[in-house]
């Protein structure tokens, strides 16, 4: 038999039903909830970590953390975040080889086994979400009616975008729970693709 | 995973040992708990801890305490929350303790670069 074809994955969409764009929902409509939170291995996002350094994770989700030993897990994504800043840090600035070597201690703690990554699969429908959201939310204007600056601007943006998808649709293929600070790009994702597989937060 | 078989004797006598025959994976009510033990007791397993030998102890524990452990991983089976136990005490978390901690704090002008 022969396997299932990526072409499965974007089957499912229907990408041209979506022709408005989406709007913000109010925080009632989110899952904020950390009591409500599904019983899932957890997977952090790169808000998550930066929160956690600037003391502004909330307390209830330290808690859920806390609660959840042995089942936090990082995504490949995030580890990339934090690694292009290691090679992106400027040599020259006093203060690198600090932030180097604090960024070299998050990924010493990331055990292999507890870091997953999206498939190809998850490629895919990330990509596909990313570029669905990009049309809605105004980031589909041609490139010859953008200046140099706002081309490379429109594409920095579906690449924000397509991480935060990747993220996202990482944790609904592992069947894990997303925790996420990103507010704002969730909220999105969790319209044109719901699931239970998502928590956020407002950092305190 | 193999099994360690822990039960309160009633005439507190010491401690036995045998052989378990095979695999025994409790299953837990509450599903965080049974992921997480299920985890610990790999680990165990792996760094070869656990040795495929149960010894039949007999020990007073506070009811209390053994009914909020019972509760906790959701199981009424005495073996099974004192294995639990006993598997989430020895195994923290480091990635956990560490994230809890005042460790390695990003510098306050981090910026996200991707």
């Amino acid at each position: 038999m022969p396997s299932e074809t990526i072409g499965a994955v974007t089957n499912r969409y229907t990408p041209t039903r979506h022709v408005v764009p989406f709007r913000h929902r109010d925080d009632a409509a989110l899952p904020f909830t950390v009591g409500a939170a599904p019983a899932l291995p957890l997977l952090l996002d790169m808000m998550v970590y930066i929160d956690r350094s600037a003391g502004k994770l909330p307390q209830p989700i330290r808690g859920l953390i806390a609660s959840r030993q042995h089942l936090v897990y990082n995504c490949g994504v995030v580890c990339a975040e934090l690694a292009i800043s290691i090679g992106l840090l400027d040599p020259s600035d006093g203060r690198t080889p600090g932030a180097i070597a604090t960024i070299q201690a998050h990924l010493d703690q990331m055990e292999q086994d507890r870091c997953v990554s999206p498939s190809a699969s998850a490629w895919t429908e990330a990509a596909l979400l990313a570029g669905v959201l990009a049309r809605t939310q105004g980031l589909a204007v041609p490139k010859k009616a953008l200046s140099a600056d706002q081309e490379c601007c429109q594409r920095g943006r579906r690449r924000e975008l397509l991480l935060d998808a990747l993220l996202y649709v990482t944790a609904v293929e592992q069947d894990m729970l997303l925790l996420s600070g990103n507010v704002r790009h969730m909220d999105l994702l969790l319209q044109i693709r719901p699931s239970n597989n998502l928590l956020l937060y407002r950092p305190t | 995973m193999p099994a360690a078989e822990v039960s309160q004797r009633k005439d507190g006598s010491g401690l036995a040992r045998r052989r378990t025959p095979g695999r025994k994976v409790p299953v837990f009510r509450n599903k965080v708990a049974q992921l997480q033990i299920s985890e610990a007791l790999r680990q165990l397993g792996a760094g070869g801890v656990l040795t495929g030998q149960a010894k039949k102890v007999s020990a007073r524990i506070d009811h209390g305490l053994l009914a909020a452990a019972a509760r906790k991983v959701g199981s009424d089976n005495t073996t099974e929350v004192l294995q639990a136990a006993l598997a989430a005490f020895v195994t923290p978390d480091p990635f956990v303790a560490w994230f809890l901690s005042d460790k390695d704090r990003l510098p306050a002008d981090f910026e996200r670069a991707l």
